[in-house]
């Protein structure tokens, strides 16, 4: 069956997720975000290691059970397309530990990054996109900024990328 | 109509099924590749933006019926603009780097990229960076400008004063343009 294992069109997906957001709304009448979830995983890995030894777990809460589905739901989404492989890093070029070394370097670079912008502005960009659905300012702010940026590095990124290839 | 006020096992439960439908949406988007995020952001490819664009002006539409018939009571914080806004631009360029946001490198490394572990990492990193850092950081909150104001429900949904309909037809706007400039992916499997 194609709809199981394909990529599905956005007019299909986009409704879905404005369902799922809805439905969350209304099952825990709150904003879902995971920057909390987050703060005390965080936290709780922090403590063992000081500790030297693992502390009693975090207690569980909504927003770790949304953590936890997530991983399956997208596990068994990419099982059931059949596209699980395990990928040390993307794309074609470049050669094998350069390309490594670079994958790692960006999303440890990416993450930390992002990390800062979602503590800065209060929530995580999962939060962002329900509160705008909520009508909030500062996530409306958030989310034309983060797109913003995000475009500007991309493009500067790769006009940098094509004036070296022509370069060469 | 009032919000389901479900017990705290009950939530989790709610949470764990409901996680499990949005990591198979995320699958199924292709937003848990950093190639797809980061071709939409080079405006190779329309697909992402035009199903955040949908998300929204249907999230937004049915956010407002649902708090018009009593199913959604609770309000967001207004957030703070200059917070917002580094925070965003940030986000952007780690988005760009990174190629997803926490949600979609969770999703993404449980699919076997295991790239994403280490975006995954980074943010994990950044924890105690922000803990150093929070000193400076609420202060900085705190003087760079006031809360927003939150935006009070409106009572009619087709009018131009309603900020939330005002929203919905911009957003379709922009839809209507990114369908007519940015090139299709033509809607490719993986």
């Amino acid at each position: 069956m194609n709809y199981l294992s394909g990529k599905w069109a956005f007019w299909v997906v986009g409704p879905l997720l404005a369902a799922f957001f809805t439905l969350a709304f209304y099952l825990f009448n709150e904003a879902p975000g995971l920057g909390n979830s987050f703060t005390v995983l965080t936290e709780y890995c922090k403590g063992s290691v000081q500790n030297q030894k693992l502390n009693a777990p975090p207690p569980v809460n909504w927003q770790f059970g949304l953590l936890l589905g997530t991983v399956i739901g997208a596990l068994a989404g990419s099982l059931i397309s059949g596209s699980f492989k395990l990928r040390l890093s993307e794309g074609q070029d470049g050669v094998f530990p350069l390309k490594i070394i670079k994958s790692v370097l960006m999303g440890l670079a990416g993450g930390v990054a992002i990390m800062l912008g979602i503590q800065l502005s209060g929530d995580s960009v999962m939060g962002h996109t329900a509160g705008a659905m909520m009508m909030s300012p500062g996530s409306w702010i958030f989310l034309t900024a983060m797109y913003a940026s995000g475009m500007f590095s991309a493009i500067l990124a790769e006009r940098h990328s094509g004036a070296k290839k022509s370069g060469e | 109509m009032h919000p389901l006020e479900l017990g705290e096992n009950f939530k989790i439960a709610a949470a764990i099924l409901m996680g499990m439908i949005g990591g198979f949406l995320l699958v199924k988007a292709n937003l848990h590749s950093r190639e797809s995020i980061v071709n939409a952001l080079s405006l190779k490819e329309n697909s992402l933006f035009k199903t955040v664009l949908v998300m929204l002006i249907l999230g937004i539409t049915g956010a407002f019926f649902l708090r018009a018939a009593g199913g959604l009571t609770a309000t967001v914080s207004g957030g703070y603009f200059y917070p917002s806004l580094i925070g965003g631009a940030l986000a952007g360029l780690g988005l760009f780097l990174c190629g997803g946001t926490p949600i979609t490198a969770l999703a993404g490394a449980a699919t076997g990229r295991i790239y994403f572990l280490w975006a995954l990492i980074g943010m994990a990193l950044a924890y105690p960076l922000v803990t150093y850092t929070r000193a400076f950081c609420s202060q900085a909150i705190a003087s760079w400008g006031s809360e927003l104001s939150t935006i009070s429900p409106q009572s009619s949904y087709f009018n131009w004063s309603n900020p939330a309909f005002f929203l919905v037809a911009l957003l379709i706007a922009m839809l209507i343009v990114v369908h007519l400039l940015l090139p299709d992916d033509g809607a490719k499997g993986e």
